[in-house]
């Protein structure tokens, strides 16, 4: 029973989640269709991303608020590199995609991780100039306009789906999906099980004795600001790819809903602590609230304040139980 | 005469497990009264109880002959209790003034606007008074250890208290500090102050105290005037058993040379033409009051500090390292001063923090964590150096300063280290885990280790090194064997102007 | 390197905050004015919604165009749809004693304020794309007839729907102007006779993944089972074509705005199967009559008309080439 009541108390937002799902499964018919349930996972791929590389930063103790900013350069560029390439097969399609996460993300990453070790400038202040910037090269390089008129092999990663049927013509599973949870599982990975994910936990728990314990605490900083860029590319990448084209206002304060996400995983914003895969069951939440909403035909209105709810709940229930321990 | 503060009958119990049983004291003004007990002994709850921290579960405080019961710390500050913590609540990025008069501050005549000039004038008044170097209107961050903790110390006396808690006041403080603090508390004790005094060292007690109390497992041993008690007497009844010499000294054999610094001179002049060599298989002490320049020159060896001229070898090679990786692949290991701040990841298992220096080495292919290795290794060092915890996955902030330390040992340890720079190693620890800590050492240096010691603890020094180098404002002032050493020539050496000699 | 890094943040910094500020004013035109006899012309100032809309920029290309044309010297700033950024340039184009001011009023209760102050400052306010009806000082309007766009909305919803379908509206709740698009829309299906169910689909919020979102769980809800949906703006347009692609559906899109995009969409031979018909606006034609309202106004002091609409108009794939 006392076990019972630990791991409930440690894992509320699964049991919140629960309760979520069944709450929608019994006032709407379509929570729980196969469509609408895969229709879920690729609503909630975009912000998986995002949250996953905020994961890194938050653990740190530092933030990123340029996530959305970069994802919405990394799409425009990949539809502008896309453009180039009329005659594109699926295959090249997903090179164009994926280089393009790379280029942008590692870019933005660098400037973002140079200027937090190299120059001090505080996280929040390096990543609000990002935003800013990295916002403004979207404007300037699509001139405002949406970078359209590409193939439509190049929506395959981000709209495309598996498992065609008579049912189904368009398809089952998301590939968009398939994409996300192999990528999140691998960002867990390398966060739970090797010696850099510790190393980065390690930093953000004590700088100080991580760096005299003789890890290279400028550098962890710096590769976690890359993985983290390059996860918000990887989620702009796909946004272009899933409307088939490339939007300069996309992406637009995203950076609160996968920061609220990690946190409603329970990844502490002081640093030290939390989880890829529990920051997942906040990007879950979010989702299912918006979708459930939706299909209830609730204004968005109600559902910013419901998430936002929520969030303080979150955080209030994280605070009361670390005064207790 | 009536006491000033009276504990009657308190009990505290934290989920079920007590930790004050039925505890009962009177504090009278103008005597300092000094609680004694091993850590874990319910000295910190006790004081926490007074001064508003936390609620007794049984029993009551009577405070000028009434019954109170405080809600939080700040209720406790208003009716006169103050408390000087052993962990400094100094809010680093505003200058000494203010935080001397933080909470208290002392605004124009217009009510909004704070009185700078006023506060710092008075501060510094404070200050000179206390015969400290500190100005006013230093940034709290730039200074040192030692002199937080004036400024603590100069933030009670802003406040009239009846009652002023000590924690352990002196444990970063050096000579003339702790005279200036002394002077302090008997000018307290004049103006007919009660003064709750905790130490782990017996000679302040002596020199200081009225009164002692001993706890022992959250209960009260006895009460003693400090007139008719000796030492022996209250480290037994503190234990529960005699010590008869917990430093237990040992001769050790040098060996081979391990470590030699040749004219190490640092930045800003934080020291000066540093030499010595250090052997395997011995304990080589660094004496000196502190702001020396001990922790300096140690950090400089381990690579987390710049120096600008110098040779540091290392088994007879030559080496600059860059950063501590450097160092610890030198089998260089690091116990830092302020173990909290710079030892531990307070808020991750024993585990993470024993293997955390050692994992690079110790991964399977592609830079995967080896789990079992990990967990196999934590045991194995926990039981070895008989570190007290429920488990290996128990949250380090959860245990005694004792095993901390412990913890902080097996990480170099496990890390290979040879030499080992041991920065006040038992600050803040009780007498038992102390002998503990030093039979570890002991144990090394048998095994062909070299550890280099800084304390400013004389008795420490005295009792353990081999050999004792005293350090007086960044340079060397001389270096003595254990068997010339005294605590008379030491202090001359590491406090006497070098026009002097 | 420190060093060298400094510089190239700050270069990028520059480059950056020129770059999504956009406050100074627009030199062209004041190049322009230097040539001039400078003591004779006009100075007119003109508050764009935001530089960040093809629509607001095109808008300014008929103002720059209109500017050369009738020869007057053009201050264009960004008001970033920003109430209070919009105010501080009325207040600053005053201090400047500029002879006229135009805004596109997309908050008019926040904007009210600074635009009574420079009417009392004997300075002309006029507005376009959007008015405040707030206040009586607005000499002359020059707008999209958005409620005219939302019925020619309708017409072509209740054109491609067949009798008793289901038909759906992205909306975005924040703008007066595609407030006005949904009344228009909303006007004309009901009182079709083909009763055509309605249903709201959700406000887009001006983000194109948003909308895609909201279409593809109004799928699910209705199994695919939509008809035609009329998006107010072409962000919406473009998610919700995603989302009909990717569910399967058959469902008729028809978008508002006008931008390329929209054409290259109703002419592409996949994305035109769904995306049939779009209700385009005239943005350089808003641009060029606010510009000669402003110019009678201050020469005759009065205009035509108070309220010049221009009439959006219906592309599909015989008039998307032009």
């Amino acid at each position: 029973m006392e076990k019972l009541k630990a791991w409930l108390k440690k894992n509320m937002v699964i049991v919140f989640l629960i309760g979520l799902c069944i709450g929608f499964g019994v006032t709407t018919d379509t929570f729980f269709t196969t469509k609408n349930v895969m229709n879920l996972t690729s609503q909630m791929a975009i912000n998986a991303l995002l949250a996953t590389g905020l994961t890194y930063v938050i653990i740190l103790g530092g933030i990123d608020i340029s996530v959305g900013s970069v994802a919405a350069l990394a799409g425009v560029f990949s539809a502008m590199v896309g453009l180039m390439f009329p005659e594109m097969s699926v295959f090249m399609s997903i090179l164009i995609l994926v280089f393009s996460a790379l280029f942008i993300g590692t870019i933005c990453g660098f400037f973002n991780g140079i200027m937090v070790t190299k120059f001090n400038v505080v996280p929040m202040i390096t990543t609000l100039a990002t935003m800013t910037i990295a916002r403004g090269v979207t404007y300037i390089i699509t001139g405002g306009t949406a970078v359209f008129g590409l193939p439509s092999q190049f929506s395959w990663l981000g709209a495309g789906r598996f498992l065609t049927s008579e049912s189904h013509p368009n398809g089952i599973i998301p590939i968009i999906t398939i994409f996300t949870v192999i990528v999140v599982a691998l960002m867990h990975i390398l966060l739970a099980k090797t010696v850099f994910g510790r190393h980065v936990y390690a930093t953000g728990s004590n700088m100080q004795v991580a760096h005299l314990s003789g890890i290279n605490t400028s550098k962890v900083i710096l590769q976690s600001h890359i993985l983290c860029s390059i996860m918000a590319a990887l989620g702009g990448v796909l946004v272009a790819s899933k409307l088939q084209n490339g939007q300069p206002g996309a992406c637009e304060g995203y950076e609160m809903y996968a920061i609220a996400s990690t946190v409603l995983g329970g990844t502490s914003l002081a640093g030290g602590s939390g989880s890829v895969a529990r920051a997942m069951f906040g990007v879950a939440i979010i989702a299912v609230i918006n979708n459930g909403m939706n299909l209830l035909t609730i204004s968005s209105y109600w559902q910013k304040v419901v998430i936002g709810s929520i969030i303080l709940l979150a955080v209030i229930f994280d605070m009361s139980q670390k005064k207790k321990a | 005469m009536n006491p000033c503060l009276q504990v009657k009958n308190i009990s505290k119990r934290f989920l079920g497990v007590k930790a004050l049983t039925d505890v009962s004291l009177d504090f009278y003004s103008g005597e300092m009264h000094c609680l004694l007990g091993e850590n874990g002994a319910g000295k910190s709850t006790l004081i926490k109880i007074i001064s508003g921290v936390y609620d007794a579960t049984e029993g009551e405080i009577v405070y000028n002959n009434q019954t109170v019961r405080f809600q939080n710390p700040r209720q406790a500050l208003d009716a006169g209790i103050s408390v000087i913590h052993q962990e400094l609540s100094i809010a680093n990025d505003l200058t000494v003034a203010e935080n001397i008069f933080l909470g208290a501050e002392q605004r124009q005549d217009f009510k909004i606007l704070l009185d700078r000039k006023r506060m710092n004038k008075e501060a510094q008044d404070i200050l000179d008074f206390m015969k400290v170097d500190i100005k006013a209107t230093q940034i709290a961050r730039e200074l040192t250890a030692a002199q937080q903790q004036m400024v603590e110390i100069a933030k009670v006396m802003t406040k009239k208290a009846k009652v002023v808690i000590m924690d352990e006041p002196t444990s970063s403080l050096s000579g003339h500090e702790i005279k200036a603090l002394f002077e302090q508390i008997n000018i307290l004790k004049k103006q007919n102050v009660a003064i709750i005094y905790i130490t782990h060292r017996l000679k302040e007690m002596f020199e200081m105290g009225e009164k002692v109390s001993v706890l022992r497992d959250g209960c009260m041993v006895d009460t003693f005037q400090i007139a008719d008690v000796t030492e022996k007497e209250l480290v037994a009844s503190m234990v529960g058993r005699e010590i008869k010499d917990y430093y237990n000294r040992q001769e050790h054999v040098a060996k081979e040379e391990l470590l030699r610094v040749e004219g190490l001179t640092g930045k800003k002049g934080k020291f000066k033409n540093i030499n010595f060599t250090a052997y395997a298989g011995e304990i080589l002490g660094f004496a000196g009051l502190v702001g020396a320049g001990r922790t300096e020159v140690m950090e400089a060896i381990f690579g987390a500090r710049e120096y600008s001229k110098g040779k540091i070898y290392v088994s007879g090679k030559e080496v600059t390292f860059k950063s501590p990786a450097e160092a610890i692949n030198a089998h260089i290991g690091f116990v830092t001063e302020d173990r909290r701040r710079t030892g531990l990841m307070l808020n991750a298992m024993i585990k993470n923090n024993i293997v955390l220096p050692s994992l690079t080495k110790n991964c399977k292919k592609f830079g995967f964590l080896d789990f079992k290795w990990e967990k196999d290794v934590s045991k194995d060092y926990v039981d070895k150096l008989k570190v007290r915890t429920p488990g290996i996955n128990t949250v380090i902030a959860n245990l005694s300063g004792g095993n901390q330390q412990k913890v902080i040992l097996a990480k170099w340890l496990l890390a290979d280290s040879k030499i080992l720079i041991l920065d006040e190693p038992t600050r803040g620890i009780d007498v038992n885990a102390k002998s503990e800590f030093y039979a570890l050492m002991n144990a090394f240096v048998a095994n062909g280790g070299c550890i280099i010691m800084v304390s400013s603890e004389l008795p420490e020094i005295l009792g353990n090194s081999d050999r004792i180098i005293v350090m007086r404002e960044g340079e060397i002032a001389g270096e003595l064997h254990y068997k010339e050493a005294t605590e008379q020539n030491v202090i001359e050496l590491a406090s006497l102007n070098s026009k002097n000699t | 390197m420190k060093k060298f890094l400094s510089v190239l943040l700050c270069a990028t910094m520059v480059l950056g905050l020129s770059a999504c500020g956009s406050s100074k004013p627009a030199t062209e035109g004041e190049a322009d004015a230097d040539n001039g006899a400078a003591e004779e012309q006009l100075t007119l100032g003109f508050i764009v919604g935001s530089r960040e809309h093809v629509f607001y920029n095109l808008i300014e290309d008929g103002i720059k165009n209109a500017s050369e044309e009738l020869g007057f010297k053009a201050i264009i700033l960004d008001g970033e749809l920003d109430s209070n950024v919009t105010s501080d340039h009325i207040n600053n184009l005053v201090a400047q004693g500029v002879d006229a001011i135009a805004l596109s009023c997309n908050d008019p209760g926040g904007t009210t304020p600074a635009m009574e102050a420079a009417d009392k400052e004997n300075i002309p306010v006029f507005t376009f794309d959007c008015t405040s009806e707030v206040t009586d000082v607005v000499k002359c309007f020059v707008g999209t007839d958005n409620v005219e766009g939302g019925r020619l909305g309708g017409q072509e919803t209740v054109r491609l729907a067949e009798a008793g379908q289901t038909v759906g509206i992205i909306n975005f709740d924040e703008p007066q102007s595609c407030i006005d698009r949904r009344t228009g829309w909303e006007e004309v299906v009901n009182a079709s006779d083909k009763g055509l169910d309605i249903i709201d689909i959700g406000n887009y919020e001006g983000d194109a993944a948003k909308a895609e979102q909201l279409m593809s769980d109004a799928l699910s809800a209705h199994n695919n089972d939509i008809s035609v949906v009329f998006a107010v703006g072409d962000p919406a347009a473009t998610g919700a074509l995603a989302a009909i692609k990717a569910a399967g559906a058959n469902t008729k899109i028809i978008g508002f705005d006008g931008n390329p995009e929209a054409k290259a969409a109703i002419l592409d031979a996949e994305n035109g199967k769904y995306w049939v018909s779009e209700i385009s606006q005239n943005p350089m034609e808003i641009g060029k009559q606010i510009s000669q309202n402003m110019m009678d106004y201050l020469k005759n002091g009065s205009v035509a008309e108070e309220k010049v609409m221009i009439a959006p108009y219906i592309i599909t794939e015989e008039n998307a080439a032009q």
